[in-house]
């Protein structure tokens, strides 16, 4: 297991590890490190950088993000990062807003854990409860315009195109439902948090029910969700982070994930606090050309709340174990666990 | 009268948030507030947690008296008569936690089962299955439940 590392001395072995890989650009000054919250599968922290060079001269200061593999297992074991920063990279200058990557690291000796860097996107939120408050009611609906579209146009771009086909692993695209279906009922089981009925139940129905092959093979986020995008006072999404579930699959997987009723916070009427069901879907197809599939979106709607049980089944082991302290783990096992029982039942026409 | 836990615990729930907003460090401020919420959680639960689980213990017991007369699975029907006849001898909420694991797992072969049959009691069965766990989800019911 990689050794914990504090804050200051992180401080000091980051300075040392930047100045190891650019040499060139001086001495590196790292101010204002702060872990913060997120980021569940990995520790992140947000700090300022600044050059110093020989003869004393100071660069101007760069906000940027560690993305820190955590001391244990995080809520997703089998995420890779050499995959999310390769995601990331190659959307640079796409459609789909994404910071700049810097230095990605697998050795744990530098900093006790593999980890990379990324640029940090200011003047933004992530905090979906804002899109009840001024200034951001006042540009709700261009948030949801803009998120909903930026996810219409990730299911357009072309993985081949961008280099990640040689990057992520490639389905069959008849194959997809049945590979993550099989993923996170695994994640499910290996994690258990006792006995779920409704979530076997769901999982059988969604075996009983197999999908007909999606349009095309996109590029999958994975968790495309309040709080991992950020947003202006202008109305715009800026930046679509926590890429560590992306995968190669069916582009529905992505805009079913993003209508699960967890993501309402306020507004319960509406979608991840910014719009009603059919507008949001209709943003979707508008921006990625497509039509959607009713009854294949109630399917990955259900696998989204097996997918979300698997998620915080997860996370909840992590914290029983020992591995992290985070509440936020216990939180989600107690309480978005049960939203999306019901969730599923209403789905299943059950509730 | 001494403060009671439901009081206590329902307090420090309230004090969380205000001690957080006072906390420098993003993350310990979350952890705070989750903590908070954590707490409101189990001030709500600490009251009924026994009766919920002495309620539908019975309740998954009595679907268990109804399926064995559907269930043709010898070794599943011996599981389901044992446990239909069961009582709880300890009212300790770990033990009552620990027999309501073991009957949601038997409900889970059960409702596995009973979707595989086709006749009228079968469907019946399924439905009353189908109740009882929409019922589960409104006995756990907390106020930050979204659906």
């Amino acid at each position: 297991m990689p050794e914990p590392v504090g804050l200051q001395e992180l401080n000091e072995r980051l300075s040392a590890y930047i100045e190891f890989k650019s040499p060139e650009e001086g001495k590196a000054i790292i101010g204002g490190l702060q872990r913060l919250p997120g980021g569940s599968s990995r520790e992140m922290y947000r700090f300022h950088l600044r050059r110093q060079s020989t003869g004393g001269e100071e660069s101007t200061a760069r906000a940027l993000i560690l993305r820190k593999d955590p001391p244990g297992q995080g809520l997703v074991a089998a995420s890779e990062r050499r995959a999310e920063f390769g995601v990331i990279r190659a959307l640079r200058g796409t459609d789909v807003p994404v910071p700049d990557v810097f230095w990605l690291e697998e050795d744990a000796a530098h900093l006790g854990a593999p980890f990379f860097v990324l640029a940090e996107i200011t003047g933004c939120e992530t905090n979906g409860a804002l899109f009840s408050k001024l200034p951001y009611s006042a540009v709700r609906n261009s948030i949801a315009e803009s998120k909903w579209s930026i996810l219409g146009k990730l299911a357009r771009l072309d993985p081949e195109t961008l280099g990640l086909t040689s990057l992520l692993p490639v389905t069959a695209p008849e194959e997809c439902w049945q590979r993550e279906l099989a993923f996170w009922e695994t994640m499910v089981e290996n994690n258990r948090l006792g006995p779920q009925p409704i979530t076997s139940a769901t999982i059988r129905y969604l075996r009983r029910h197999p999908l007909p092959p999606p349009h095309r093979l996109s590029i999958v986020h994975g968790d495309y969700r309040t709080g991992n995008f950020l947003f202006g006072s202008d109305g715009k999404v800026h930046g679509v982070l926590d890429w560590e579930m992306a995968h190669l699959g069916d582009p529905l997987e992505d805009l079913a994930y993003s209508l699960s009723r967890q993501w309402a916070l306020g507004d319960m009427t509406l979608r991840g606090n910014l719009a009603p069901l059919e507008i949001a879907i209709a943003q979707w197809e508008r921006a990625s050309g497509m039509v959607v599939d009713q009854e294949a979106l109630r399917w990955w709607r259900l696998f989204s709340t097996v997918k979300c049980q698997g998620l915080w089944a997860s996370g909840a082991a992590g914290w029983r174990s020992g591995l992290t302290p985070d509440m936020v783990m216990v939180m989600a096992a107690w309480s978005c666990g049960a939203t999306h029982e019901r969730e599923a039942l209403e789905l299943m026409d059950h509730l | 009268m001494k403060p009671g836990l439901i009081e206590v615990i329902a307090f420090l729930a309230k004090e969380m948030p205000a001690h957080a907003a006072q906390v420098e460090s993003p993350f310990l401020r979350k952890q705070l507030g989750a903590t908070g919420m954590a707490l409101t959680i189990i001030s709500q639960e600490i009251d009924r947690a026994v009766p919920r689980r002495l309620e539908e213990n019975a309740a998954i017991r009595a679907i268990f008296r109804t399926a064995l007369s559907v269930v043709t699975d010898p070794a599943l029907e011996r599981s389901l008569a044992e446990e239909a006849l069961r009582q709880e001898d300890d009212l300790r909420l770990s033990s009552l936690e620990a027999e309501n694991d073991r009957l949601r797992e038997l409900l889970i072969q059960l409702h596995a089962c009973v979707e595989t049959i086709s006749n009228p009691a079968a469907y019946a069965l399924n439905e009353t299955i189908w109740q009882e766990l929409r019922l589960q989800t409104e006995r756990r019911r907390t106020s930050f439940l979204k659906i």
